[in-house]
């Protein structure tokens, strides 16, 4: 069996919304281009924080810890905007009534349509993750950071992303006029991306300094449990309302809400 | 496979889009649904691919109900939208591709559909080009690929020739006559009604959400247009001809009608060719003597008002 069958196959058990929406993202290049403008200015913090080091560092200083947090957060806020505006984009272009028909005429259910779109970022997401990954790995190589220390962030990072794209995949499918929802949109984003970033940059700083060992106790003891159940829980909340939005509980369980009162698919997510 | 639709009613907000629509169809058959703009004909489509909930009534897609069932029904029913598709960034082959994964296709089965699609819709040529570089002719083929792809019973067409040019209609026309061989039922709507008499066998005709007429092409043709109409040319004596057709016994009426005469009939085949047996026996010379096709243009004319909601 060569390698395309292989792939073939392993794609059969994949969700076909998320199929979709990577050919899709991949096709338009404008992720291939985040992705090597993320992985660019990652390389240009790292090579300019180290020039500016220079010969003069103390050996004491822990420089792989503070290389380390640079980069994250330059590629947390990356991800950060890049990822829930995609999504929420791609929701905007796919608002022509047809389109959602098409998704709606076949059998997949409304849990499967929104969880695409949520899995499909969460993809893209990773592929982010992946391609920075060397530089940030590097950075274990000076003092002040392990490779454990990398994981958890990375870890929480990508919980954070995921939590951002369902606020956008939920203002998406809102039940409201395109302005009113244009509006919320912003909002909701004005909101959720800065108070993303604030979370991660403490933890991500603050698991940096104390090493991985005290942050998987920080997260067993409680400080962390509570926080990944706050963000957890909005996920689950958001992803569960978002479904609602789309599937007509009263309609004999497998209608959905296209009918002219919902216009969540017709003016789509707008930012 | 036999299509039921019973007792239709769905209203969006003060309009009453479908008021009562009730008829049925069968697999080989391909029916035409035709009615002015606003009669309730795309509302209809979508409630039959479960598209749309109605208020009251039920389709029935051999014996499935639309309403009980819309899960079960979706996959029996392919559904051509009145509209093309306009996702961004993404070719033929993986929008079909997609829609068999959709359908639940899996492995060398889905590979083996979507090819066999391709190539019965002719798409083989421009499988990597981008769905919104397509030809509106071509975008139509890739809806009707997209609609087969997990080999349907029931094929609900809205509009599909609307915008293509001459060969896409004719190329259309034919892969629905080759899938109605293929025992589909299938429900098409168009305004072109000249095309439907060619490929229909039976039609549904309806105003402001209401059935007018329904059934297969004669029993519609036979019902709306009770006498036959012939057309006769004779080589001279016109007016002589035309004083001695309104004096026989069974003609309804006659007039000139160019370089004819157009005679409305009343009866059967036998009546007609008595007709012209009585006119050659009192030396008439007749050159041509021909039945006036009523076609479903005509019908549709008589039954409609042209009255939108």
């Amino acid at each position: 069996m060569d390698i395309n069958s292989k792939i073939d196959r392993w794609s059969d058990r994949l969700n076909p919304i998320v199929v979709k929406e990577l050919r899709q993202t991949v096709r338009s290049g404008a992720l291939l281009t985040a992705l090597l403008a993320s992985a660019g200015v990652v390389m240009a913090c790292l090579l300019v924080q180290l020039a500016q080091y220079g010969n003069s560092v103390s050996l004491d200083r822990p420089i792989g810890r503070e290389l380390f947090v640079l980069l994250v957060q330059v590629l947390f806020a990356f991800c950060l905007i890049i990822i829930p505006l995609n999504a929420a984009h791609r929701l905007f272009r796919e608002r022509d009534l047809h389109n959602y028909d098409l998704f709606f005429v076949s059998p997949l259910s409304a849990p499967q349509i929104i969880r695409g779109k949520l899995m499909s970022s969460g993809y893209e997401a990773f592929l982010f993750f992946v391609i920075c990954a060397p530089f940030l790995f590097l950075t274990s190589l000076f003092r002040g950071v392990d490779v454990a220390t990398i994981l958890v962030c990375l870890m929480f990072g990508f919980t954070l992303v995921l939590a951002a794209t369902q606020v956008a995949i939920f203002v998406g499918c809102l039940n409201l006029h395109r302005a009113v929802k244009s509006v919320l949109g912003i909002m909701a984003m004005g909101i959720t991306v800065p108070t993303c970033i604030a979370i991660f940059f403490g933890v991500s700083t603050t698991v940096a300094r104390r090493g991985a060992m005290h942050a998987a106790e920080m997260i067993v003891s409680g400080g962390g449990v509570a926080l990944m159940l706050i963000v957890g829980s909005v996920i689950a909340v958001l992803h569960g309302l978002s479904i609602a939005m789309i599937a007509n509980v009263s309609g004999g369980g497998g209608y959905v809400n296209v009918g002219e009162n919902n216009e969540w698919y017709r003016g789509g997510a707008e930012f | 496979m036999k299509v039921l639709v019973r007792n239709l009613t769905k209203t969006f907000g003060k309009t009453k889009a479908v008021n009562g629509i009730s008829f049925s169809f069968n697999s080989g058959h391909i029916f035409g649904f035709v009615g002015p703009n606003g009669a309730g004909k795309t509302t209809t489509m979508r409630i039959i691919s479960t598209l749309e909930e109605p208020d009251t009534g039920d389709v029935y897609l051999d014996g499935v109900s639309v309403r009980e069932q819309p899960e079960v029904a979706r996959k029996l029913v392919g559904y051509v939208p009145d509209s093309l598709p306009a996702h961004n960034d993404i070719t033929v082959h993986e929008y079909l591709d997609f829609y068999a994964r959709a359908y639940g296709l899996k492995g060398k089965r889905r590979k083996e559909a979507v090819e066999a699609i391709e190539e019965f819709t002719n798409v083989t040529g421009i499988l990597n080009k981008h769905l919104k570089s397509l030809s509106k002719g071509m975008k139509q083929r890739v809806t009707l690929g997209r609609a087969l792809v997990h080999d349907p019973d029931i094929l609900i067409l809205d509009e599909p020739a609307a915008g293509l040019d001459p060969r896409a209609r004719v190329e259309l026309r034919e892969l629905l006559t080759i899938l109605a061989e293929q025992q589909k039922a299938i429900l098409i709507s168009s305004h072109i009604l000249t095309e439907l008499t060619e490929i229909c066998n039976g039609v549904v005709i309806i105003e402001k959400g209401e059935v007018l007429e329904t059934g297969t092409i004669d029993e519609v043709i036979k019902k709306a247009a009770p006498t036959k109409v012939m057309l006769i040319r004779v080589l001279d004596q016109q007016q002589e001809l035309l004083k001695e057709l309104l004096q026989t016994p069974g003609v309804a009426h006659a007039k000139e009608h160019g370089a004819e005469i157009a005679v409305e009939l009343e009866g059967d085949e036998e009546k007609a060719v008595e007709l012209l047996g009585q006119l050659v026996g009192k030396g008439f010379k007749i050159s041509e003597f021909k039945q006036s096709k009523t076609n479903l243009e005509d019908i549709f004319m008589n039954v409609t008002k042209g009255g939108v909601q």
